[in-house]
């Protein structure tokens, strides 16, 4: 089956309110919920170990931002909750979730399972904080090599309050390294809300090392897509830092079974659920299509990760 | 007043430095306070300024590398002035005391049980070496081609040969090769696997026969006898072995004659004197500086405080304390739980009273009323 | 040629073989050149692969699997090994992880250099041998050279050749002296490992068989080698054996040496207990079980800070006198 997200390498070439980049990032996003709704609800059927941090109500973020990055050569490096970004980058599915249930047809044969993953170049690790300096030091790497590569890292608001944080941003800053930091603020850092967690405005976090800071309402991925190319082009042309401060919601447990919020909060979120918000923009016909054959294809490829061998150390 | 001016501490960790350039001859009258030399280190050139006034007397010459503390020159009174007595006042190392042997040496030694101190005395003037050491020390039980075989005489019915027959199944260097007992009924079973192979007479036979290598004797019931078979049998030139269980400590400088058997535990202390063919049971001491003759027996737990003095044929039950000083005369006997604080005379048996009366629960019993 | 010259020629070299390594560490800009000036002469010679850095150890170690992983090889020099604490997540919980948990699709061929040791009154946390922290660590090479060792080749190695990440631990003391050469009072040997940092055996005899097996790395060399020399005077032969590579530990090349003599002592820097010792020892036990005169002798430092006070920080420390003492005592 045709990915429904192949797309030529000239992004910036569309323009808003283009109904193939809607679509485009609508299957993108429809893909993202459908696994990791599925990937909950395999965890019940006790079917994956370990845990899974899902991305439901932020896949704008990852859409938005990958989307606008040259897929062929940059560099990607998330965090724990980095499904959505692994799909937005890759499409594999199929390999996510062989991964998470321990099969040799895993993107890191059942070694790694959701919190590491790596395909090409992405790269994801579970330490809070502690990809950032590595995506530093790839930035570094991209820059003496010339390459024109830049390296976009993820962080939630959670990890923001992670020392080594900003002792990458002022390195990044110092060396003028080719580097797009994306802020996920989803107001929360596993159960502990912003105010608990940080002090002072955390979106002003980066101005001390004079990164160029955006900050954006994540509800309409085009938006976010938009926003995103302007800042990915200033850091590849000007090969320096830049930040994307993302507000966002996580509809979604922080992880199986980690929740709580009271629910009425959450459901007021549910009610501008951003994957809604675009879906009834879209044609219903078209929709509905497609809806279907990410259904089938998400549930082929948990059919093909139960056929398929155990990984083996 | 003349001075030594020697090389300062100039930076943290800079333990040395070398003369780079000097600046003043010898001869020349400085000032305080006038740079006389630079010297280098890791790290940096340093001007050393002169303490006081005088005639500078270079020591160290450009290009030597000094420690800190070492003198780089002189400061004197008058032009020309003797160094000598500076350089003499100056802090002597501690020159080492000679040795007259090296550590090895000295390791050695106590492995062998070498006297060094009367080593050392025959080669004055030299350092004794290991070499010296290991051409005089007996050789430890080193591995010999040929395991001594042992020939047990004895106690085949009262227990004292399977003692026996224990202690040397744990000997490496020794193999029991066959008992002979007088009792014929014990002929042909076996003790602890080994065979009994006839009678005591036979010694001499199997001797001839090379059957064993050297003998020791069991049985202890009579001390008479047992010194009989022993002094009959050494004359006859059978080599008598010594016994020692493994688990027993033979300490420094003690020493036993031959046909001794020391079972488990035992402890014989520095410079005690054991004689010949005496039998002592498990876990008896003989303290520092004890002697003992031979043909003794000794039940189990008979301790020796020190430099007690034992005669010949004397048998002790068990469980006895000799205090220290004492002596005990020939053929005495000493039964089990004495405490000695005296001499025991030749031929005396010494004895305890229990303090504890026997009583049958069934006479009790019958005398109750009704 | 001392312990520092080789490292410095090594990194000269390694810079002008391979375009592609690169160097970061606090306060490398010449003529400074480096707390310790392993390094000068680097940054002026190649301006744009030798970059002084802000004081943000986590981020070096950091950024050095970043570059790593990007196909660049990183050098990375943490000023005092006390300092390598605040890397501590990046080398156990990323550096050292990638390759094994992308399945083999990564590599991060990194160095990590640091100087350790006491001796010289820096106090409690500019001292420390805290390589005993790290060897733990799955996927982790730690180095950790002698004065007896070419050290330089082995730096070599760990830069140019090496798949994965290197620890490589340097002793301050060990900077300035002269590295070991054969000669009337000490013969060397150098026996390969199969991770390609040869383990160096010395003798202090030339004839006979030896009394005891002496084993130590890196700073400890500056004590045993002259407790080596001074014990050939009361012919106590000893054979020492100076692994490089601490971890993988060459359990063979030790092995081979104790077994021909039953008599073993192990010497090391770092703080007394669950240390490198810990596991040559066990290491040893289970393959010379009953062929040991007796046990093991271990000589560490005491558990405890190491005071600045000269006087007191010597008696912390693992001292001549007390390698001495430990040699003569396992030969009773």
């Amino acid at each position: 089956m045709r990915a429904c997200n192949e797309m030529t390498e000239a992004p910036s070439s569309w323009t808003t309110g283009s109904e193939k980049l809607a679509r485009t990032l609508f299957s993108q996003m429809a893909t993202i919920r459908r696994v990791e709704e599925r990937l909950l609800q395999l965890f019940s059927e006790g079917l994956l170990n370990g845990t899974v941090h899902t991305c439901i109500g932020q896949e704008a973020c990852a859409v938005g931002v990958v989307n606008a990055l040259a897929k062929s050569q940059d560099i990607i490096v998330s965090n724990h909750r980095g499904h959505g970004h692994f799909l937005a980058y890759c499409d594999d599915v199929e390999g996510l979730i062989g991964e998470l249930m321990g099969r040799s047809t895993g993107v890191c044969g059942g070694r790694g399972g959701s919190q590491h993953l790596h395909k090409n170049n992405f790269y994801s690790n579970g330490i809070l904080g502690g990809t950032v300096p590595v995506a530093t030091g790839m930035a570094f790497a991209e820059k003496q090599k010339h390459t024109g590569s830049i390296v976009t890292i993820f962080v939630g608001d959670g990890a923001m309050a992670e020392g080594v944080i900003y002792e990458s941003l002022n390195i990044a800053a110092l060396w003028e390294l080719p580097i797009l930091f994306v802020v996920e603020h989803n107001g929360y850092a596993q159960s502990t809300p912003t105010h608990l967690e940080h002090a002072g405005r955390l979106e002003a976090r980066a101005e001390p090392f004079a990164i160029p800071i955006r900050v954006l309402e994540a509800s309409d991925p085009c938006s976010v897509y938009h926003a995103a190319c302007e800042v990915v082009g200033g850091v590849r042309r000007e090969c320096r830092p830049s930040l994307l401060f993302l507000k966002t919601y996580r509809l979604g447990p922080h992880s199986k079974g980690d929740e709580t919020r009271h629910p009425s909060e959450v459901e007021e979120h549910r009610q501008r659920d951003p994957l809604a918000l675009l879906r009834e923009k879209l044609d219903p016909a078209w929709r509905e299509g497609v809806e279907a054959q990410i259904t089938e294809r998400v549930e082929r490829a948990i059919a093909a990760a139960q056929q398929a061998p155990w990984a083996e150390l | 007043m003349s001075m030594l001016i020697r090389l300062p501490l100039v930076a943290p960790n800079e333990e040395t430095a070398t003369v780079a350039r000097w600046r003043k001859a010898t001869g020349d009258f400085v000032h305080s306070g006038d740079p006389v030399c630079e010297i280098e280190t890791t790290k940096a050139v340093i001007e050393i300024e002169a303490p006081g006034d005088g005639y500078l007397q270079q020591i160290a010459p450009e290009g030597k590398s000094l420690r800190v503390g070492e003198p780089l020159a002189a400061l004197t009174a008058t032009a020309n002035e003797a160094l000598a007595p500076l350089l003499a006042a100056a802090p002597v190392t501690v020159s080492e005391p000679t040795r007259r042997w090296t550590r090895k040496a000295e390791i050695m030694a106590r492995r062998m049980q070498v006297d060094l101190e009367k080593l050392a005395a025959k080669h004055p003037g030299s350092v004794i070496g290991e070499t010296e050491v290991m051409a005089v020390g007996k050789e430890a039980p080193a591995e010999t081609d040929r395991v001594e075989r042992v020939l047990v005489l004895g106690g085949a019915l009262g227990g004292s040969a399977a003692l026996v027959l224990d202690a040397l199944a744990r000997i490496p260097t020794k193999r029991a090769v066959g008992v002979l007992d007088r009792e014929p009924a014990t002929h042909g079973s076996s003790i602890l696997g080994i065979p009994v192979v006839g009678s005591t007479s036979q010694a001499e036979e199997l001797r001839q026969k090379d059957f064993y290598d050297s003998a020791v004797i069991a049985f202890n019931a009579n001390l008479h006898e047992r010194a009989e078979l022993f002094e009959k049998l050494a004359a006859r030139g059978i080599p008598f072995t010594n016994v020692v269980d493994v688990t027993a400590d033979v300490r420094l400088n003690a020493r036993m004659g031959m046909g001794n058997v020391i079972l488990a535990f035992c402890h014989i202390g520095p410079f005690a004197l054991l004689g010949d063919n005496n039998f002592l049971s498990t876990a008896c001491c003989i303290e520092h500086h004890c002697r003992l003759g031979s043909h003794c027996a000794f039940g189990p737990h008979v301790a020796f405080s020190g430099r007690v003095t034992v005669g010949n044929q004397v048998r002790f039950g068990m469980m006895i304390g000799i205090e220290p000083d004492v002596t005990i005369g020939h053929e005495a006997v000493i039964a089990s739980g004495s405490i000695l604080t005296r001499n025991v005379p030749d031929r005396t048996t010494v004895k305890v009273h229990p303090n504890y009366s026997l009583r049958s629960r069934q006479e009790a019993s019958d005398r109750a009323p009704g | 040629m001392t312990y520092l010259q080789s490292l410095r020629n090594a990194l000269h070299e390694a810079f002008a073989k391979d375009p592609r390594v690169h160097l970061i560490g606090e306060d490398v800009l010449d003529p400074y050149g480096g707390a310790f000036k392993v390094t000068a002469g680097l940054q002026a010679k190649y301006p744009d692969r030798v970059l002084t850095t802000p004081i943000s150890e986590a981020a070096l170690v950091g950024m050095s699997t970043g570059m790593a992983l990007r196909g660049l090889l990183p050098v990375v020099e943490i000023m005092f090994g006390d300092f390598l604490l605040l890397g501590a997540d990046q080398i156990v919980n990323h550096a050292t992880k990638f390759a094994s948990m992308y399945n083999g699709k990564v590599r991060v061929p990194s160095v990590i250099r640091t100087p350790m040791g006491a001796g010289r009154g820096y106090g409690p946390t500019h001292s420390q041998s805290l390589e005993k922290m790290f060897l733990g660590v799955p996927n982790l090479t730690v180095v950790s050279p002698t004065h007896a060792h070419d050290p330089g080749a082995l730096l070599l190695r760990a830069i140019l050749e090496d798949p994965g990440v290197v620890l490589f631990i340097e002793h301050k003391l060990l900077y300035p002296l002269p590295l070991v050469e054969a000669g009337e009072s000490v013969s060397i040997e150098q026996v390969d490992e199969p991770n390609g940092y040869p383990t160096t055996l010395l003798k202090n005899y030339h004839a006979g068989a030896p009394d005891v097996t002496v084993i130590a790395y890196g700073g400890m060399s500056r004590i045993c080698v002259p407790v080596m020399e001074q014990l050939a005077e009361d012919e106590v032969r000893i054979l020492a054996v100076f692994p490089a590579s601490l971890k993988p530990l060459p359990v063979a090349t030790l092995r081979k040496a104790a077994e021909e003599t039953g008599r073993v002592v192990i010497v090391e820097e770092g703080t007394e207990g669950f240390n490198w010792g810990s596991e040559a020892a066990a290491a040893l036990y289970e393959s010379l079980w009953r062929r040991l005169e007796v046990p093991i002798k271990r000589v560490a430092s005491r558990e405890s800070i190491l005071p600045a006070a000269k006087h007191m920080e010597e008696q912390v420390m693992v001292r001549a006198d007390t390698v001495q003492a430990a040699i003569l005592e396992v030969m009773q």
